[in-house]
This record gives structure tokens, sequence and C-alpha cells, in this order.
């Protein structure tokens, strides 16, 4: 009998029963199986055919992958000017490694490799692809067009590694600013690196107060200057009187952030904040501010500068020399430097330096980034310093600490601190550490009024007349210091500056523009000074500006200057005095 | 073998597909949930990086460049200074946006006067604006009214 012949058994009985119980326990038995089966073949079916074939569309990672969004948020924050405009952002981008193991023949995948990116050394990549590592970078951060040319090489050797990196829209402009952050994105200059911690863990962008219109504006009237008169360099700063914002801020020559590592350190050389200059003339703001102040000073006290002023083995002497008894409007705009020593030592030594220290002139500025230069201060400070410091030598600080000093003086007299945060409020406790102090007076309304009126009264009928855009009150003073070189100053060295306010009845803004060594060019009948290098930059900004942010000019266009004038001696006034002295 | 044995084995088998069933949509929904998650960083990543680009093409140096070459335009202030107004009383009147005092909004029929050939006319009307589906179903009503 065939074993798959089943035998018929007929019994019957109490035995017939037990069978049939026997044979439906089996045929239970067999269900129960069979449906288990059933199942494990329908999960079969499900694993490799409806999932691993129908919907795999080639994706290496499982398709239901818990998506993590808090991966995505650990993307470095955003910096955007004060209009929203953005500066700095990171985007994903591919960097391309490759598996030396994997690499079947290294001199043509090096060849390959050259031909997409022409950057790439020859014999630098083939050397890493005969490694003995299995992992080696061959280029960061690739442009969309590399990646689909390296797709094209379909070499299983190659593969991308996805990565932020930092972009800056704007290249150059603002680039000292904002600093920029390396390959792992760590800020390593700026804001990028003062507010790393910060830019690491925020969601929001942070904003600056910079206007990327201003900043463009600024940046572009230096750098036409500094063309017109071949200059090693140049700075400028525009702020806002009132709060010390800062609106633009240019260091000339720049760089762009994004190519960082390729820039010359003269370029990366932050000139606004962390270069230290003896600025000149544009010092006499302050001295003038000081006795005006502290001894109570007005406006028809008289300094002799006929003589040059000796005082032990130094002589100071004028550089627009008027050889008679000035009144302290005419020292101020014809940017006497007899005149404003005799001012400094009236105030005295004390009085002075407790003066430019009150006005931050003397200690580091605190703006919120980290190159940020430390003032040359003379040590110990003599009688004699007190002289020259009224006239702006001897004592060398940043553009941007005289912007913020000016800003004091002409706002009403309150200290205003330079700030670079739109929004200080938004900030953690840990980078509040520049937020201005309470409300803190320095001269008196009516002395900080007179000094808009000097200021004023300089553009008018003094050194600074280029500067003046009609309409618009541009008040200012004009700043040439000679650089100190070796054995003495240098007469061919300059730093020519302007310092410009505006509107000057009631200021809004600070525009103070230096240029590093220009050279005086026919134009300019040879002259190299602030009044004729900075000052038609400041008009041509404040020009800008004023359609920019859509000010109007002043209505009646008040003549604030007027009161003064009476102090003022015409030109022919002084030649019937000269003419008088002859007889 | 007893009715309530194979009622409990059919009772498991349908339970065992309802929940295979279950299993299958929970699968599909979450590979839905996370497609669509994974084209909405993708559309994030897109937007960021268009905005990236808007920024940079909007960037006022490359702005002025483009307006020096493309239209000859200059900078607000010249040489001389001119270029910008001195007075309050100088600066013109801000010019009103140009919007048209009828609204496109819908199309109205006018007779045609005598001697004007008698195809249709249409103007805009002045009426206020309507939804579109009322305009075209306002006009069917009409054509099948003429009819």
């Amino acid at each position: 009998m065939s074993l798959f012949q089943r035998k018929k058994l007929h019994m019957v009985g109490v035995r017939s029963g037990a069978l049939e119980q026997a044979r439906g326990r089996i045929v239970m038995m067999s269900a129960v199986f069979v449906v288990c089966y059933l199942i494990v073949v329908a999960r079969s079916v499900d694993v490799m055919v409806i999932q691993g074939v129908m919907m795999n569309k080639g994706e290496e990672v499982s398709l239901y992958e818990e998506y993590r969004p808090e991966e995505k948020q650990k993307r470095r924050a955003d910096i955007v000017d004060r209009n929203g405009v953005l500066l700095a952002r990171s985007l994903e981008v591919s960097s391309l490694h490759a598996d030396p193991k994997m690499v079947l023949d290294p001199a043509k995948l090096a060849q390959d490799l050259k031909y997409i990116f022409p950057d790439l050394v020859y014999g630098d990549v083939l050397k890493k692809l005969q490694g003995k590592n299995r992992f080696v970078w061959i280029k960061r951060n690739l442009t969309p067009q590399e990646q689909e040319a390296i797709l094209q090489l379909g070499s299983p050797a190659l593969n991308f590694k996805f990565e932020d990196h930092r972009v800056y829209p704007h290249g150059e402009l603002g680039g000292h600013v904002l600093g920029y952050s390396g390959i792992d994105g760590q800020g390593l200059s700026g804001v990028e690196a003062s507010f790393n911690e910060l830019l690491h863990n925020a969601q929001e962008p942070l904003a600056l107060t910079i206007d990327v219109r201003i900043q463009h504006v600024l940046r572009r009237e230096i750098a036409a200057q500094m063309q017109k008169h071949h200059a090693k360099g140049g700075a400028g700063v525009i702020m806002d009187v009132r709060d010390g914002s800062v609106l633009a801020a240019v260091s000339l020559p720049d760089f762009n952030p994004l190519d960082y590592q390729t820039a010359q350190d003269n370029a990366k050389f932050n000139r606004v904040s962390l270069g230290v200059y003896e600025l000149g003339s544009t010092f006499k703001i302050f001295s003038t501010a000081a006795l005006l102040e502290k001894t109570g000073g007005n406006m028809h006290q008289t300094f002799d500068v006929r003589e040059s002023l000796k005082r032990g083995r130094f002589r100071i002497s004028d550089y627009h020399g008027q050889k008679r008894v000035l009144t302290l409007p005419e020292v101020f705009m014809h940017s006497s430097n007899i005149g404003s020593a005799l001012m400094g030592e009236e105030v005295g030594t004390e009085g002075l330096k407790s003066f430019y220290n009150d006005l931050g002139l003397l200690d580091q500025s605190k703006i919120e980034i980290g190159e940020v230069g430390k003032p040359i201060v003379p040590s110990p400070w003599r009688d004699l310093h007190t002289l020259t410091a009224s006239y702006g030598h001897g004592v060398a600080v940043s553009p941007l600490q005289l912007s913020s000093a000016v800003a004091s003086i002409v706002n009403g007299g309150n200290y205003v601190q330079p700030t670079l945060i739109l929004n200080k409020k938004s900030l953690g406790d840990d980078n509040k550490r520049s937020m201005p102090d309470q409300k803190l007076r320095l001269i008196s309304p009516e002395v900080s009024h007179r000094m808009r009126q000097l200021l004023r009264l300089t553009v008018t009928e003094g050194t600074g007349g280029k500067a003046d855009v009609p309409g618009y009150l541009v008040g200012g003073k004009t700043g040439t210091a000679e650089k100190p070189g070796v054995g003495g100053y240098n007469k061919k060295s300059l730093i020519s500056s302007f310092v410009g306010v505006f509107p000057s009845n009631d200021p809004h803004y600070v525009v103070y523009v230096m240029v590093d060594e220009p050279q005086g060019i026919k134009e300019t009948y040879g002259y190299a000074t602030g009044g004729w290098v900075a000052a038609p930059a400041v008009k041509n900004i404040i020009a800008s500006m004023a359609s920019i942010l859509k000010i109007p000019p002043v209505e009646g266009e008040p003549r604030i200057e007027e009161s003064l004038l009476r102090y003022v001696k015409t030109k022919e006034q002084i030649k019937e005095e000269k003419k008088l002295a002859t007889y | 073998m007893r009715i309530s044995s194979l009622f409990h084995l059919a009772l498991a088998f349908f339970f065992g597909a309802i929940l295979f069933w279950t299993s299958q949509s929970v699968q599909d929904k979450e590979r839905h949930i996370y497609e669509a998650r994974n084209m909405l960083a993708q559309e994030q990543e897109t937007i960021r990086v268009l905005s990236t680009e808007w920024d940079y093409l909007n960037s006022p140096i490359r702005l002025e460049k483009l307006a020096k070459q493309g239209v000859g335009m200059d900078e607000t202030a010249n040489e001389n200074g001119i270029g910008i107004m001195s007075k309050v009383g100088e600066i013109p009147e801000p010019i009103a946006p140009i919007v048209p005092t009828i609204k496109p909004a819908s199309l109205v029929r006018i007779e045609p006067a005598a001697g004007v050939s008698s195809q249709t006319l249409t103007v805009p009307s002045t009426v206020d604006k309507q939804r579109f589906n009322d305009v075209v179903n306002s006009l069917i009503a009409d054509t099948e009214g003429e009819r």
C-alpha cells in the first residue's frame, strides 16, 4: 500500500468517536498552521514586493525613517540689516569626499576631477585617491553644476556630504561688521564671532542697525575719493546721534567674507573700530566743547594766533594761518591749532583729560564686535599733551570712537554708545554686555546748541564748505593730521577726514569719512586736506541719504549760525585792519 | 469539527485581515506624511535659496551698476550737487499710483448706437467686483434668454 494512500478504517462504537475527534483536531491544527504560513507569506510579500520593490526608489535609508525637524533647526541663524535685508545665511551645500579603496583607476578619476575642478592640483588629488584612508575630502561646498558633473562620472568611490555653508549675498558690503565664519560654522570675526553662541542657538534672525543702502553709499563715496586721490585706505561711519546706532561702517580696502581665506591682512583689518589714528582737527570739537562747558567760555573770547605757540622746545603753528587775534568761532571755523591749544591750556590737563574720558575717547569702544582698538593715550599725560590733544595730536582713537563722541556733543549733550544691534531687548543676558548706560549728560543743551552753530559755521564760512548740501543744514569739521613716521611726523602722509552732522538745527546723523594717505591732484590744487578730500564725499553721502531715507530739506533753511557771524570778521574787515596796521 | 471552532477560525482570520489592512494603511499614511514633510523641507530649502538669491540680485552695488549701464541713471548728487531739491517747495508732489477708475471686473452689454455695426460691444462696467462664476452664469443666462 502506498504511503500516500489513505487507509480507510472502519470502526464502530467508542473508538469511532475518538478517531473522529482526533481527525478534527488534526484538521484544526493544520488550519492554524496554514493561517500562520499565510500570514508569513503575506508579510514576506509585503516586505519584499510591496515595500521593497514597488515603493523603494533607490533610497538607501528606510522610507519610514523618523523625521527629525530639530536637525534642521540647528542651522545657524540669519543676520539681517535694519530693514530685514539678508546679510548672512547658512545654506545646505554638498561637499565631495572619496573612499580610495573603491577607486578602480585613480589616475583616470583624478584627471576627471581636475577637469571638473580646475583649481584642484592633479598630483594632490591623485595622492589622496591612492592613499590608504577610507575617507578623504576632495572638495568642499560644491555648486549644483559641479555636483551634477560628479554624478555624471558615476564613480562608486565618490560620495557627497551635505553641510551648511555660510553665504553673504552682499559680498564686500559690511564685511568687516559681519565678519565671517569657518568651514565648521564657527564665527571667526565680527558679529559672526561675537554672537557665535546666539547665532548657533537662536531661531530668529539677528537684526543689525546697518542699512545696506546707506552702507553702499558710504562705501561708494569713500572708494571714489580713494581712487581719485590715490589713497591707501579709507574708513567711514554713519551713526544716528539719538541712540548711537550705526547705520553704516566701512573700512577700505575690504574683503568678501566668502573668500576670507584668500583676503589679504590689509583688507581684513578693520579701520573703523580696530585702527586707531591721530585724527587731527576734528578733535577741536571736543576741546572747544570742553572750554564752553568747563570754563564757561563764550563766543567773544579771543585767542592770539599771530605768533606760533612755543612751549618748552615745542612750537605749535597753524596750517590755515590767520596771523591775527581770533574769536572763538573764528578759531573753530579756521581750524587754528594755536587757538585750540590755548583753549586746552585754559581747560587744564585734568579738565580736558576727564572730558575726553567722559566722551569715551580714552577707553576701548564698547561696540558689539571683537575688533576694537585700544586708544593710544600719552602716559604720563603732561601739560604739553594737553595742548596737542586739543587739536587731535598725541591721542589716537578709532573713527568709531570719534563719531560716537561727536554724536554725544551734538545730540543735546547726552552720552551715546555706538551699537550694531537693532533690538537689544531680544538678546539674552549674556549678550547685553554693551547695553548703553542710563542717560548720562556730558554737556548742557546750551553748549550742545553752540557746538551745532559752530559746526554749521565751519561749513558756511570756514574750511568745510565743500560738504554743504543746500537745504540740509550740514555742519561739520575738517581734520587733517600728519601720520607719525620715523623721526617725527611725515608731512606727506596725511589722514584727511571730515565729520559732518545734519541737519544742524536738530541733528539726526553723524557722517564721518576718513581717507588714509590721499595725494593732492590738479583738481584740488595739490591739496589733500580734509576739506578737499573728505568733505566732498560727505556732501555726496548726505545727498544720497536724503533721498534714500526720504529726509525732506529743512523748511525755510534757518541760519542757525547767524548769531555767531558778529564774532567773525569778513574779508573786507580783515583787509581794512591790515591796512590800518601798516599805517 | 464543531461549528464554533470554524466560527472562531473565521473570526481570527477576519481580524487578522483587518489588522493587516490597518497596518498597511498606517504605513501608507506614514509614508505620505514622510513624503509630505520631505517635500516641505525641500520647498523650504528652495525658498531659502531663492530669497538669498533675491537679496543678492537686489544688492545696491548690483542695482546701481545695472541702472547706470541700462538706463543711464546716476547717483543722486553729482559733482555740482545738482540732483537734490534744496527747498521743500521744490519737491514735486508725489505721483499717485495710476489706478483705473473703472474696475475691469465684469462686462456689460451696451446697445450699439445708430450707424454702428450690430456687433455687440463690450465695455468695462463700474459695478463692484463680481465673482467670475456669477459673471459667467449671468452671461449664459443672457445668451439663453436671447434665444
